[in-house]
């Protein structure tokens, strides 16, 4: 029959197939990049701490706002003599919350998306060019980012709200004390600044997790391993990520059941929001809001020994604003 | 032309509702949004009337949902298997298989179109499901093709177009041109809840599945539409239904030239050339044969009497009365066959491995109901849901099991309880499953410790991933604190429990476990709101 391709068509139509996938094959190989692809699942990059902490750094203060969340970041900010202290115009901005689980804002589960999209208009009044909010959930990441509200408010405040997905992990060496080689989340530390807004909560097993905990939420692989060792894995990250800002949401917190709770009766309303440039000191102070003392936190005790900041409180300014 | 439009629209669509269940979520909803679908994706299901019949008989009520089927059964008592020529998804897949793959030559086609004895064993399938159904199982789901090109597309096709998309979009993104990142980016976006699963998309034995399909669709290349010709039980019921219908292919035998045209296109084998009977029952009424007759010697109209009744007409096929009884009685004797040795049955022994969706009513009732189509499979976002091998018995074949160590239940995801057509998931609100709001809370299982395997029970090493990870409050997993001598040092450890009120056997514990060949704690089937003799406390 007529449409019956010739033996000579078809030849003819194979060895021009396999030519183009052969083109598009070594085009991709041209492009790749020997540093990263050669060992896709293996890291070649050498041990590095990512810094985003604001040059000249300002003097460390912990900032202690009461208030409604977006009255109260705005004050915090404004205490710490605004944010064109931390962000330059046109700077990239990450905003990492926690949208860990698959829970509503009110069970306190995941950062509180009114302060997310507070903190991105901040970011862009300040001048950021772009602003990027990310995590790596525990739960189904579209319903976690869906169901926190941080999808949604983050959005309308004109942020690019970047999903955890395969592609956008690469393998880097942390060279910290327990944490080696681990899959990271890109769009998490690919900017100029990085504020990191964690929620305090009580952890069954770290007892607390708050602003140096919510950094597990930019490694994927195999993290269920690192609770073995639990606060070195900790401030191993924390050494790793040097943020600019730590934002803890205490607007409303989780004392019991965490980190996920899940009902109504283990959140209460504290109605705070704490600023400040040194992390340990952030969680120092917001673990005592979830009824954890601070000396319960061998982490913390670990952070201040690598100088990543002071978890004795009376060795930085406190202010509160109202 | 007509018919083509119609067949193409209705496989879109019909794609359309597998594929774009994007839109549950994202920066359009609220918080308290429940992540429901917001469309039908079974409507094609509900509109089947063999799976009706099925449920029907096996149940001996029939849900809301499937009376819709009535819409496609009134339609065939009009107009016989007009469904199967213009609607049916599985029907247009084939079709277009046999129209586009140049399997036969036209001398060949003429004779693979001419009827064939194998046509009457779609009737015997049918009588066999519907004895089956008569006795209490749905399995004829297995056959129905609605069910089957669901299967098809959603366990088949997506799970092997989501490995080519990821892998697209990972190499693209590993590469060094940011544009090319950025490309895989927005690609990932475009194709994240249509064809990339976002927690992977794997189906656990779905090769079997593959073959099957992949059997189906190049039978044609050999006899065009086999499976719609030979197998369909829905067919063949339509056929049935259409006995009486109003239109008729009217054959004028003094215009024929027997050039046979009208039977190297006919889609159904149902004999079209003036001077055979027309095969009523095997009509697909795709009217290829009037479009293509040269002569103007056939046409489609009200039904008139007709000179020669005999010669012109087959309304019905000549089923022997014996193989009638005997198709259904093997189908009422296949079940007690398949469930006396069966564990999973009411009266048995029940398989821990068979832990069924949240909803699922008890085995019997879910066997009677169960259809196989997998959309509670395609639609869960865990990727939690498989096609059953053995643990719901040979009766339970592609029925849904979940998997905890490859996806756990989410908390408050009713996702597979929407999209059941014949209701043998329950549709279940947020708060049957968190037991909240006064409701009571579905157990699909229980968490079992392996003590020998977990880090800090045998190994004095800490951990307690399973607690952090249980989304009970309070927690189904405890912890008591205790202080070992491991090698000489002292050690603290948090030893985790399991508390059986508790637990819904979700499975966030065995699926978050470091140990990642066989975890530490696992779920079992024990303690299931649905079976009364798996209960597991007093």
């Amino acid at each position: 029959m007529s449409d019956t391709p010739s033996r000579r068509t078809f030849l003819r139509n194979t060895l021009i197939g396999c030519a183009g996938a052969t083109g598009l094959t070594s085009g991709a190989f041209l492009l790749r990049d020997e540093g990263r692809h050669a060992q896709p699942r293996e890291a070649t990059l050498v041990r590095q701490v990512r810094d985003y902490t604001a040059q000249p750094a300002p003097a460390p203060q912990l900032i202690i706002a009461t208030g409604p969340p977006e009255a109260a970041i705005q004050k915090a900010i404004d205490a710490l003599g605004g944010m064109a202290q931390f962000i330059r115009p046109n700077e990239h901005v990450v905003i990492k919350p926690n949208i860990g689980w698959d829970r509503t804002p009110l069970q306190a589960a995941n950062t509180n998306p009114i302060l997310v999209a507070a903190l991105v208009r901040l970011c862009f009044a300040a001048g950021a060019a772009r602003v990027v909010v990310t995590d790596n959930s525990c739960n189904d990441p579209a319903r976690c980012f869906t169901r926190s509200g941080i999808w949604k408010h983050a959005e309308e405040a004109g942020a690019e709200v970047i999903l955890p997905a395969p592609h956008r992990f690469r393998t880097i060496d942390i060279g910290g004390a327990v944490l080696g080689k681990m899959p990271v989340l890109m769009p998490a530390i690919s900017a100029h600044r990085f504020i990191n807004v964690p929620i305090a909560k009580h952890h069954g097993f770290s007892h607390f997790t708050g602003a140096m905990k919510n950094l597990y939420g930019i490694l994927g692989g195999r993290r269920n391993r690192l609770h073995q060792r639990i606060d070195e894995s900790i401030a191993d990250l924390a050494d790793f990520i040097r943020p600019t800002l730590t934002v803890m949401d205490a607007t409303r917190v989780l004392f019991r059941n965490g980190p996920q709770g899940g009902d109504l009766a283990d959140t209460r309303a504290v109605g705070q929001v704490i600023v400040s440039t040194d992390p340990v000191a952030v969680d120092a102070y917001a673990c005592t809001l979830v009824d954890v003392p601070a000396d319960k936190l061998p982490y913390l005790a670990l952070g201040m020994q690598r100088g990543l900041g002071t978890a004795d409180l009376s060795k930085i300014t406190q202010k509160e604003v109202r | 032309m007509a018919r083509r439009i119609s067949q193409g629209l209705f496989l879109a669509l019909f794609l359309l509702l597998i594929f774009a269940t994007a839109g549950l979520t994202g920066a359009g909803f609220d918080a308290q949004s429940a992540a429901d679908i917001p469309w039908p994706v079974e409507a094609f299901l509900n509109l089947d009337p063999f799976i009706a019949l099925l449920v029907a008989l096996a149940t001996v009520t029939v849900p809301a949902t499937l009376l819709f089927s009535l819409i496609v059964l009134v339609i065939a008592l009009f107009t016989g298997r007009s469904f199967c020529g213009w609607v049916c998804p599985m029907g247009t897949l084939n079709h277009a298989v046999s129209e586009t793959a140049p399997g036969l030559s036209a001398a060949k086609k003429i004779k693979a179109n001419q009827p064939a004895r194998p046509r009457h064993f779609k009737y015997f399938l049918l009588l066999f499901s519907l004895g089956a159904a008569f006795f209490g199982s749905a399995l004829g789901g297995l056959f129905d093709p609605i069910s089957l090109v669901t299967r098809g597309v959603a366990l088949t096709l997506l799970p092997i177009f989501n490995f080519l998309a990821s892998l697209l979009i990972e190499t693209t993104a590993g590469t060094a041109s940011h544009t090319a990142q950025q490309l895989s980016d927005s690609a990932h976006d475009l194709l994240s809840g249509i064809v990339v699963h976002a927690n992977g998309l794997l189906v656990l034995g779905g090769i079997w599945l593959t073959l099957i399909f992949a059997a189906i669709l190049f039978a044609n290349r050999y006899v065009p539409r086999l499976w719609c010709r030979w197998i369909c039980p829905l067919g063949a019921l339509l056929g049935l239904a259409g006995r009486f219908g109003i239109l008729a292919l009217h054959k004028d035998e003094s215009r024929c030239t027997q050039c046979k045209r009208c039977e190297k296109i006919c889609s159904g084998a149902a004999s079209p050339m003036p001077g055979k009977p027309w095969l009523r029952a095997e009509c697909d009424l795709c009217l290829n044969c009037v479009a293509v007759c040269p002569e103007n010697a056939l046409s489609f109209g009200r039904v008139r009497p007709r000179a020669h009744p005999q010669r012109e007409e087959a309304p019905h096929p000549n089923l022997k009365r014996r193989h009638v009884l005997t198709s259904a009685a093997a189908g009422m004797l296949a079940v007690p066959a398949l469930r006396s040795g069966s564990i999973t049955s009411s009266q048995g022994r029940p398989h821990p491995d068979c832990i069924r969706p949240p909803g699922a009513m008890a085995e019997d009732d879910f066997l009677a109901r169960c259809i196989r189509c997998g959309q509670c499979m395609k639609i869960c976002p865990t990727n939690a849901l498989h096609p059953a091998f053995d643990e719901a018995g040979l009766e339970g074949l592609w029925s849904p099991v979940l998997i905890p160590r490859i996806g756990a239940c989410e908390p408050t995801c009713t996702l597979c309880t929407q999209v059941c057509p014949t209701g043998a998931i329950k549709r279940l609100h947020e708060d049957d499953k968190t037991g909240q709001n006064g409701k009571q809370m579905v157990v699909i299982g229980t968490a079992f410790f392996d003590q020998g395997r977990c880090l800090p029970w045998a190994m004095g090493t800490p951990c307690t991933v399973c607690e952090e990870f249980c989304p009970q409050s309070p927690k189904a997993i405890w912890l008591e604190e205790v202080e070992r001598v491991v090698n000489g040092k002292t050690v603290k450890l948090k030893l985790p429990y399991v508390d059986p009120s508790r637990c819904s056997g979700c499975g966030a514990c065995e699926n978050a476990c470091p140990v990642n060949d066989r975890a530490a704690i696992r779920v079992s089937s024990a303690g299931e709101t649905r079976n009364p003799n798996n209960r597991l406390l007093l």
